[in-house]
Order: C-alpha cells, then structure tokens, then sequence
C-alpha cells in the first residue's frame, strides 16, 4: 500500500508547531515553538500577544519541519490543520497557512479538532486499541470521551468552568509559584501531606468537572490563614488540592470504564504529564486489569504531530474541508 | 511582472492580479465579519478570473497595516506563507496608502481607520502616494490639528470624521512600489503600530 504523509499545523495556544506524519503513527518531523517564556511575564497566556508571535514564527516551524524531513510540499498527501477548539486569533494563523497551502499545492485540506490531536498523541508508534475511553486535561480542556473505534467520538463529559490545567495555573499564583502551575504544584505536593480540609469538586453522578470551587477554596484557605497571621504549608496545600483534583478524576473516569464496560484507557493532555496523576492511574487500572496508555511526554502538550497522526484518519474518512474553513473558539468533539 | 496584491486589514478585502498595466481580475468589497474563512475563497476566484496559476506570480504586495490585528494576520500571513513556499518576491506596504491610491486630487489625502478611544491609524499622503504624516496611532483631534489651514480630505470606511469612501487603484500601486527590495518572508510581520494592553499595562507597573 502507498505511504500516506500528512502535513500537520497547530496554534491553538501558546505553541506553534509542525509535523509531517506517516501513516497516522510514524514521525518523519516535528517542530515546536513555544512561547511560555513570553506568557510567564504575565502569569498566563495573552491571547493578542499569542496571536503575535504566531504570526512571527510560522514560516520559520513551516521550514524546519520540511528541512528535517527532506521532503517537500509535493509529496505531501493532505495539509492537516487545528481549526479548533482555541484562541481564535492564535487558531487563524495556523489556519490561513495551511488554507494557503491547500491552495497552491492544490492539497486536500483536513479540519483536525484540537481534542482528537490529544487522543491521537497515543496512536504514535503503536495503535490504539478499541473500544476506549479517553481522559483529555489540559489548560484548556477536562473531557472524557468514548471510542468505540478509530475517529468515532462519544462525548461523555468536560468541565463545566476552568479546565484542571488552568485551576493549577491560578492555585499557582494563589500559593506563590511560577508558571505553568502543573510541574511546580505537581513537585512539590510529593513533599507535602494532605492536610488542609478542601472539597471534592462537583462530586455527581455526572462525567462533567467543575474546578472554580476548589480553587476558590485554595484562595479561602489561603486567605484565612494569612488573616489570623499564620503561614500557608505550600507544600501541604499543593498536596491537598492536587489529591482532590486527582480523586475526582480518577473516580469519574474508572466509572466510564465500567458503564461503558472498557478495558482500555488513554490519557491525554498537557496534564497527562503530572506524575501524581499517572501514579494513581496505573495503580487504579492494575487492580482493575485496564490497559493504560498515556503519550510521551513531548506529545501530551501542544504539537503537530498528534494533529498529523489524527488527520490521517479524518483524510481516510474523507473528512476534508473547502477553502471556507474557519477557526472556531468552542465545539465539542464529534 | 504579475503582482498578487492582498489587503484585509479593515472590513474591506481587497485581492488583486495585475502586471503594470493590466488588472486581471479585483476583489473590493466590503465584509460584515468572518474574514477567515471568505479570504481563501476571493483568493482562489481571483486566480480563476485571471487564469494564472500560484506559482506564475512573480511578486506580492500586502498591505501589512495598520488596521484590524486580526485582519492584518490574515492577509500578512496568507502572504508569507505563500512568498516562502513558492520563493515569490514580497513587498510590504501600508493599508492607508492602499485606502487612498485612487485618489488624484491636489488635497492632502488623510487616511484613517478607527482604534477606538478618540484614536485612529492615520496618516497624510499626496496624490503620488508619497507619505506627508507617516502613517501612526494617533488621537483624531491631534490628527485634525496637523491639518489646521490646510486642504485636505478625509478617506476612511470609518466615521470618526466625515469622510469619503476608499478609492483603490491597483495599477498606481503596482507602479509606486515596482522598484521597492522583497523582504525575507520570515520577518515579514504585521505593522501594529500599537503595544498591546498587556505589554502597556506591564511597562507601567
């Protein structure tokens, strides 16, 4: 069977990336450009300066990606691309790159939704097994999916206020550590015990998350005790609420398994990453006989290369999209 | 020389195919919204009207702004990524000199597009297309002040002022910039003129 080779582009966030995907599991290039150091000025990403830096280095992860390849646009089968969910005006500079693509290579385009990058980040190397459901967190996103097979999504459940990723971030600030808030708060809650009483959030019988509550209340408990001239345990409160995060998690998502009688879990997500959350997984899934699969690090936050991986199906599938192709903030998986 | 000229940076999208005396095909028209997902479209039909293919452009022209920063993403990217892919000379050039290229009066032709706050993308030009006030971010009443005892018109989509509608003349802009040196298409990047608020607002902490 002929190779098929995707050209994939992805500027949802605060990364502009590029990757040329063979056959939805090998990696023939992948360039990242990160902006973290600009957004930490700030606490956080600036979707305007976001925007800007986008537009900076687009060409420039456009061109490393084919030089590391040694390939060119012409051997290209499909231009991929995140049209969304995202920040708009981060989204339409990796949109009108691949639209001009499309256009003067005469390449079919392939719209890729942001989440199924995520859950395809665990299809590189190895395929994925079927059914299963996936855990996607990350600073924009807290959703559980079903898939029963390859490019078929069920939404069972998302946040309903901030994704995990973001409630990390500002318990961060709150607590006085850089960001992004993931890696610190993950690191130094294995130092600390679980003291300080916070709540489970949105703790139903739904798949849906809620995480402003918690944080609020990491804000409260903070506040309080600064107020009565006491000094916060950051390693202790990093440990409490990261439990609560993981505890809701993890219950949620072995309750899908089990509704949905599945036996194979992915992990998705810049979050994906946090070792707290990966050490409770695999202990859950052991006793429950789950097969696990989390990506590599470097594909659990933002990248081409799981938008390659992902557009392969949707061009098997026909999923191809016109030249009218627009970003769109939000839209649920489908 | 066929030229590719591109201008999104207001809610009027300009596309154009030319040679220095001939305009193939000419989008003008204004949009309500969503920019992103018609501009590939007038692109592509510009193509076809002119039938010439992408890679028999010899040189862009895009307007890099000032104006909308969404907008000017969309037409500056189109264009860098289109002059690095296919190596097509690019030049860059300003949204107000293309607003007021039509023109031939003797007046100052002061061109603008509203930055809300009193404020405007501005500047003077002549009926030659050579910058009198170069093009800045500027209050209107500091604008109308410069042009105190002088004969001048207004040339704006906008209505901070009374103005006249945006006059396009593809050839003359085609012939006004035919000697101007391509950029490199990677540090080919949008004119904002302004800081965001973020950056002000750090700066002044």
């Amino acid at each position: 069977m002929k190779d098929t080779y995707i050209f994939a582009i992805e500027s949802s966030c605060d990364e502009t990336a590029a990757a040329i995907v063979k056959n939805g599991h090998e990696v023939i290039a992948s360039t990242v450009s990160t902006q973290i150091a600009t957004h930490a000025l700030f606490g956080g990403v600036v979707p305007e300066i976001a925007s800007r830096k986008h537009i900076e280095n687009i060409t420039m992860v456009l061109e490393n990606t084919l030089n590391e390849a040694h390939m060119k646009m012409e051997e290209m089968d499909a231009i991929a691309v995140t049209y969304g969910p995202g920040l708009i005006g981060s989204l339409l500079v990796g949109l009108q790159a691949a639209k001009t693509l499309a256009f003067i290579y005469d390449k079919p385009l392939v719209p890729v939704h942001h989440i199924a990058g995520h859950i395809y980040a665990n299809n590189i190397e190895k395929s994925m097994e079927f059914p299963l459901i996936a855990l996607v967190v990350s600073g924009g996103h807290t959703e559980l999916v079903y898939m029963k097979e390859d490019y078929s999504f069920e939404f069972l459940g998302g946040t309903l206020d901030d994704a995990v990723g973001e409630a990390y971030d500002k318990v961060a600030r709150v607590i006085g550590l850089p960001y992004p808030g993931g890696p610190a708060i993950d690191k130094l809650a294995h130092e600390g015990k679980d003291t300080y009483d916070l709540p489970i959030p949105l703790d139903d019988d739904t798949y849906n998350f809620s995480f402003s509550g918690l944080k609020s209340a990491v804000i409260n408990v903070n506040h309080n005790e600064l107020d009565r001239g006491n000094k916060i345990r950051k390693e202790d409160l990093a440990c409490s609420f990261q439990n609560r995060v993981i505890d809701i998690l993890t219950k949620k998502t072995m309750k899908a398994l089990e509704e949905k009688q599945v036996k194979n879990l992915i992990i998705a997500g810049g979050v994906a990453a946090n070792k707290g959350l990966r050490d409770r997984f695999e202990k859950l899934c052991q006793e429950k006989n789950v097969n696990l699969t989390v990506p590599p690090l470097k594909y659990c936050t933002d990248n081409a290369v799981m938008i390659g991986a992902a557009g392969y199906y949707a061009y098997k599938l026909g999923r191809i999209s016109d030249l009218n192709l627009n970003a769109v903030a939000t839209e649920k998986l489908n | 020389m066929k030229t590719l000229l591109i201008s999104t940076c207001t809610n009027r999208i300009i596309v154009a195919l030319a040679d220095n005396s001939t305009i193939f095909s000419f989008c003008n028209e204004i949009i309500e919204n969503q920019m992103s997902n018609i501009i590939m479209e007038k692109v592509e039909n510009c193509f076809k009207e002119a039938s010439l293919k992408p890679t028999e452009i010899d040189r862009i022209l895009v307007a890099v702004g000032p104006g909308s920063y969404t907008g000017i993403r969309i037409g500056v990217t189109i264009a860098k990524t289109y002059s690095w892919a296919l190596k097509t000379k690019i030049i860059p050039i300003s949204s107000l000199e293309v607003m007021v290229s039509g023109y031939q009066d003797d007046k100052l032709l002061v061109s603008y597009i509203d930055a809300r706050r009193n404020a405007c993308f501005g500047a003077i030009y002549n009926n030659k297309l050579n910058p009198i006030l170069n093009d800045q971010y500027i209050l209107i009443d500091d604008l109308k002040e410069k042009l105190k005892g002088k004969d001048y018109i207004f040339v704006s989509d906008d209505k901070l002022v009374e103005s006249n509608k945006p006059k396009i003349d593809i050839i003359k802009l085609i012939n006004k910039h035919l000697n101007d040196a391509g950029v490199n298409p990677h540090s080919l990047n949008p004119v904002y003129l302004k800081k965001t608020e973020a950056e002000e607002s750090l700066n002044h902490d």
